[in-house]
This record gives structure tokens, sequence and C-alpha cells, in this order.
């Protein structure tokens, strides 16, 4: 049992957290919104070397390449690091994202001349032949509509899912920092509001929850790049916790940050924003829900007990 | 537990070691030969719950496996922290077979190993690890409950030792027990946290009165104990007179973790499908949604203590990280006790067939559930833990 990244991935960690730092933070964001590109952060990205990670095939790369999602959530990066990273360009592809219904992609735009694709979820993908405009809207600003081509057989759903959900998890540890520097600095009633037992217990609460998705995130990138019987179901169940718990930290944070957290001349607002394609796109909490439980006719959810399958579980209490 | 190596180093892993799993293994086979189905814990109206569980013990105890962790000298064999944790996870997920034991093992014996003289180690060590005696604990005062070191509960000079007057509440196993680990006040002129003394006091000393209270765990959890003018003497002190308070704080954070909570509540979710048979089919989405979200709520609190354990491991673990623990894990106690509440519909209020075994330990557990947030430090007092290190500025 090891509960910590390798520490390849967790100094590849540190060293684009520095580099992200010095090229804006979540400026950049700012900056790609104003329309400006985004060739500084491809070249930081490539100085790193992190489109050399092959995550489907090296676990070791694996945990390197959650190390940068998560870095990249971090500073709400208007890049398709997540979608980039469960992509392998070996098989025609330099990106990869899953949605159904109506085709709309994050980020699918912002770098030219990257070959898409889009995944069902289930096992099929098919090759981006258009992209539309950016919807250029508050929370869908560099999403867009695609066309698709022909499918074919896919098996990079998986990482397309769960990778988004290490972007999350930087989105969140951001969103969390800024709020307890906030609660630390703003003074109301003549003290810090930090003080007032009620917000350091919805604090504590808070904290518990993302604590409790990030080792959930490590389990299923453990499930996942070790080929778990469970896998298939790890990652919706992953999914599932990320979509919950960002909502519990962004409602958090706005309520401790009050009217200052919706302007944008805060953090938190990007990435409050940022994270709305991450948690919409491809479904939102209640459809994920019950893909999970679909899946599970099939595939176990696994743990201490039984083979989690719905409806046919061998354990029971008789033993 | 294993760890994983390959070219980029030691990766994330959370499976069982080989040992581990060997272990598991070896324990789901003590409790299928020694412990009916029936059992759903000790402490019942049926004396023979209790009987089974002493017979458990002394099973487990001439397999090595009632106190792992124990060095080799005292009957143990030195089990690592994910050793311990499986024997945990079996324990809590079988209705804890062992009974009272697991206090005397988990942390008695160990603070007697640490704190206590020769004549106590040799006096009570070797009972404790066969499996043969059981102690309580002697903590909890009418005024004195998550604010612990606020006890009255006096042990007053007297001749060449004390006399104790007081009361304990909320004392479980107090009618059962053979010794209690008594928490006293023994300087009032002192600062509230360092005028404290233990004392080891056998159950049937003169002046020791227990009585049950009736509540809804279900008997033998609750009781109180008043003590009148109990002689006790330097030999049965822990440790030093007046240094208890830290005693107190080492021995509680030998069980970093505690009860593992999580592990019945996954063996009851996964039980849920086919225990409820055609029942299943019927229940409302809703409720199956309800059932899928706590099985990763489960899931998350397990991990949320193999995150503590790898912390011990490396010696970096910090009071908060126990905290967040502790919160996710018992809320998601009584999050799953509602839904199988509900699963098990009209059969919630009473299972009118005493061989629906599932409807009973739903029962049982939701019953059980309700402490959760308040045995062991209560949720309040965990979020304080946390916010504190969380807001202190650094």
């Amino acid at each position: 049992m090891k509960t910590q990244l390798t520490e390849d991935a967790l100094e590849l960690e540190r060293v684009m957290d520095t580099a992200l730092r010095r090229l804006g933070g979540v400026d950049l964001a700012r900056a790609a919104e104003a329309g400006a590109g985004v060739a500084d952060v491809t070249a930081v990205l490539g100085q790193l070397d992190v489109w050399d990670l092959r995550p489907r095939t090296s676990p070791g790369d694996g945990e390197m390449a959650a190390a940068v999602c998560r870095a990249a959530g971090r500073v709400a990066l208007p890049y398709p690091v997540a979608e980039r990273l469960a992509a392998d360009p070996d098989e025609g592809f330099d990106a990869i994202a899953v949605a159904t219904g109506p085709a709309r992609v994050n980020l699918v735009g912002v770098v030219p001349d990257l070959r898409w694709a889009v995944s069902d979820g289930v096992g099929s993908r098919a090759p981006v032949v258009s992209v539309g405009p950016a919807l250029g809207t508050k929370l869908g600003a560099l999403v867009s509509e695609v066309e698709l081509g022909e499918s074919e057989p896919d098996g990079s759903a998986r990482l397309a899912l769960l990778l988004p959900c290490w972007t999350l998890l930087g989105m969140l540890e951001t969103a969390l920092a800024v709020t307890r520097r906030h609660m630390l600095d703003r003074r109301q009633f003549d003290q810090p509001i930090a003080s007032f037992q009620a917000l350091q217990f919805r604090l504590a609460d808070t904290t518990t929850s993302f604590q409790a998705f990030e080792e959930l995130t490590k389990y299923t990138l453990w499930s996942v790049l070790s080929q778990q019987p469970g896998a298939a179901v790890d990652v919706l169940a992953c999914r599932v916790a990320a979509l919950e718990v960002a909502e519990t930290v962004f409602r958090t944070s706005h309520q401790m940050h009050g009217a200052v957290g919706f302007c944008d001349e805060v953090d938190l607002s990007w990435l409050s924003r940022y994270s709305q394609p991450i948690r919409r796109l491809p479904w939102g909490l209640s459809q994920t829900r019950s893909r999970l439980l679909q899946t599970m006719t099939d595939v176990p959810f696994t743990g201490l007990h039984g083979d989690g399958l719905v409806g046919s579980a061998n354990q029971s209490l008789t033993r | 537990m294993h760890v994983g190596v390959d070219d980029g180093g030691v990766r994330v892993e959370f499976s069982d070691s080989e040992r581990s799993a060997a272990l598991r293994e070896e324990l789901r086979a003590l409790v299928r030969e020694h412990v009916p189905p029936t059992f759903l814990g000790a402490f019942t109206k049926n004396p023979q719950d209790l009987e089974l569980a002493q017979s458990f013990c002394r099973t487990l105890a001439e397999k090595g496996q009632l106190t792992p962790a124990w060095p080799a000298e005292f009957g143990g064999y030195d089990a690592t922290p994910w050793e311990q944790t499986v024997v945990r996870e079996e324990m809590w997920a079988h209705f804890e077979p062992r009974g009272a034991q697991y206090m005397g093992v988990n942390w008695v014996g160990p603070a007697l190993m640490r704190f206590g003289t020769e004549q106590q180690k040799a006096e009570h060590l070797g009972r404790i690890a066969a499996g043969t005696v059981i102690w309580c604990q002697g903590f909890s005062e009418p005024e004195a409950g998550s604010d612990l070191a606020s006890l009255r509960t006096a042990a007053v000079p007297d001749g060449d030792g004390w006399r104790i007057d007081g009361q304990k509440v909320w004392t479980s196993y107090a009618t059962m027990a053979d010794w209690c680990f008594l928490l006293t006040r023994t300087n009032r002129d002192a600062a509230k946290h360092k005028g404290i003394t233990i004392f080891l006091v056998p159950m049937d000393r003169p002046g020791i009165k227990v009585v049950p209270i009736d509540a809804m765990v279900g008997p033998h959890h609750l009781n109180e104990v008043f003590f009148e003018g109990v002689p006790v003497t330097q030999a049965d002190v822990l440790g030093e007179v007046d240094a208890g308070w830290s005693i107190v704080r080492e021995a509680l954070a030998f069980e970093r973790v505690g009860i593992a909570r999580y592990a019945r509540c996954d063996r009851l979710l996964n039980a849920a499908p086919a225990a409820l048979g055609d029942r299943w089919a019927t229940l409302p989405d809703e409720l199956k949604q309800r059932w899928v979200t706590a099985l990763i709520r489960v899931r998350e609190a397990r991990l949320l203590a193999y995150r503590v354990i790898d912390l011990v491991e490396t010696g970096t673990v910090d009071p908060a990280d126990t905290a967040a623990y502790r919160i996710a894990a018992t809320q998601t106690d009584q999050e799953v006790a509602e839904v199988l509440m509900d699963m098990v519909e009209e059969r919630a209020v009473g299972a009118s067939d005493p061989a629906d075994l599932f409807a009973r330990a739903v029962d049982d557990h939701w019953r059980y559930a309700q402490a959760a947030t308040v045995a062991s430090g209560s949720i309040e007092v965990q979020r304080l833990l946390l916010s504190r290190s969380l807001l202190k500025t650094k």
C-alpha cells in the first residue's frame, strides 16, 4: 500500500507549478479570454517534455500525467492538457475528450492544428472534422461545438474521463487555498472571519470532502493504470465524487468570499467559471451516477466485500 | 500491503500485499468456523453472544491473532500498521467478535507496556494477550465529556494510599469488566491537565457500584459507575502521580484510526442486492443512486484511513489528518445507516422473522451508528482540531 505519487511525478508537478506561475498563473485564463494565444504555454509544456509522456502504456508516465493535470488545474490553465495526455499520437490523435449527444468540447479550438477525437465513453471514438467558434459564454468561454467523422473502436475513455478529474482537483485545491487566505485577511465585526466557529466548521467539512476526493483520484489512477477489473466503474465513481466535491468546495469558497468572489478581479471567479465545462461536459452529476449504476451491471464496484454487481452480488450475510 | 515498482519509482498501490491478503483470508476463515452468521455483536440480551466472543478471543489468542501489534515478548508478532488495519477491518465487518477485548488489546495493553511497572506488566499483559480479561475505560463523567480534563472524580490521600470518590458515566462494558483504567483528580490546585492520575482498579474492589443505562444502542454499552471510598495504593498507579493526562493522550494515539466503521458499511452495502432479492428491482431509482453514492463515500473513508496509516508509517502524521478521517468515517457511517434503513422498508422498525438477518443487521448498524459522531471524540472536536490546523498562520 502506498498512497503518494512517485517523487518523479511530484517533482515534475513542482517544476510545472513554478513555470505556470512565472507565465502569469490564473492571468493566463484572463489573457486567453481576451483573445491572446497560448503559444507561451505550448512552449513551456514542450520544454518540460510533457508530450513525451505515454500514460496509456507506462504507469510511471501515468502518475506524471496526473500530476501535470493537477498543476494545470491549479491555475485554471486555458489549455487542453488532460485531453492531450489522454490521447496517444501514435494512434493518430493528439487530444481526446469524451462527449455524447451534440458534441461540445472544451478547449478544442485553443491550440491550432491538433488532431482531436471524441470518445463516447463506452468504446468508440470519432475524429473531429471541424470545430465551430468558441461559445464565448461566461461558463463556456472556450467550449466549441464540433463535427465528427466515422466512429472506430477506442480504448482511451478511462483516461479521458479520469485526467480531467485531476485538473478539477487542482482547481479545488487553489479555491480552498484562496478561501483560507481570505478568511484570515477579511475582517468583519472587528475580527478576521476565520475566528467565527460556523465558518471554521464549514472549512473543516469542506476540506474533509476535498481530501477524500484527493485520495479517490489516486485510487482511481492506480485502478486505471494497473487495469483493475473494476476500472471502468472506478472512473465513473471518481467523476461522481468530483462533481459532488466541486459543488461543495466552490459553494463554500463563494460563500466565504461574499460578493467579491463573483468578481473577475479575484482568481476564485475564474477557477469557478473554468471548472464548469469539466463539470457539465460530457455529463452532469445525475447522468454520471446513472451511467455508473448501469455499468455496475457487469463491472464490479470492488471493495472489501462482494463483487458489487448490481442485482447479482454474490455476497450475503450468510457467508 | 505491497509496493509497486517500475520505471518511474515507487508508485501508488492500493491492493493488499500477499501477507495482508493471507491474513485477511485467515481471519475470514476463523470467523466462518467459529462465529455463526447470526452473530450481531457480543452485547445483546443473549448472554451466549458474550460467551461466544470470549471464546473467539481465546481462539484468536491461540492463533496469535488477538494481539498482532504487540511485540513478541508480550504475545504478539509486531504486525505492521497495514496488517493491524486488516484485523480492524475484518473484525468490525463481522460485528466485532472480539467483544470488549479490543480496548485491552488496542490501547490498555500498549499503555501498560509503555508506562507500567514490571509487576503491572506481569499481572496484566499475559491475560490481555490470552483474551481472558475485560477492561473498561473510566473516563467520561457527568460534567466531563468532550472536555475530559475537567473530570472531578477525586482520589484523596488516605494513609499510604488514596480513597476514590466520584462518578463515571457512559462506561461501556462496566457490568462485565474485570478491571477499570480509571482517571482521577489527585491535585485540585494544579492546572486541570496537570492534577490527573491513572489507577488500575479491579472492578470487584469494595465501594464500586455499576448501574446499567437502558439505551437505544443496546445493553452493556452505557453504564454509570459510582466510586465511594474505594481504596487504592501506589501499586495501582499507572505512571506518575499527577501525570496521567499525558499517558491518556499518548495511549489514545496508539489507536489513531480507531474503529474501521467503513468495513461494516462496505459489507452491508455489498450484501444489499442479494439480501433484498426480488425487492431490489422494485427499489426507487433515487434509492439506488443513494446506495451507489454511499459505496463511493465508504471507499473514500477507507482511503482516508489508509492515508493516515501511510503518514503514520512515514512519521509525518498530524492530528488534523486523523480528524479529517474521523469526520468522514463517522458521517459516512450514519449516511450508510440511513440508506440501508430505507432499503429494508417496513422491516426497519423491526424484523418479524428472526431469520431476516439483513434487516436485523441493518437495525443494529443504524442504532450503533447514531453514536458515531459522539463517541471517541465528538465530530465537533474533530472539526475544531482540523480547522485550527488549517487556519493557523504559517
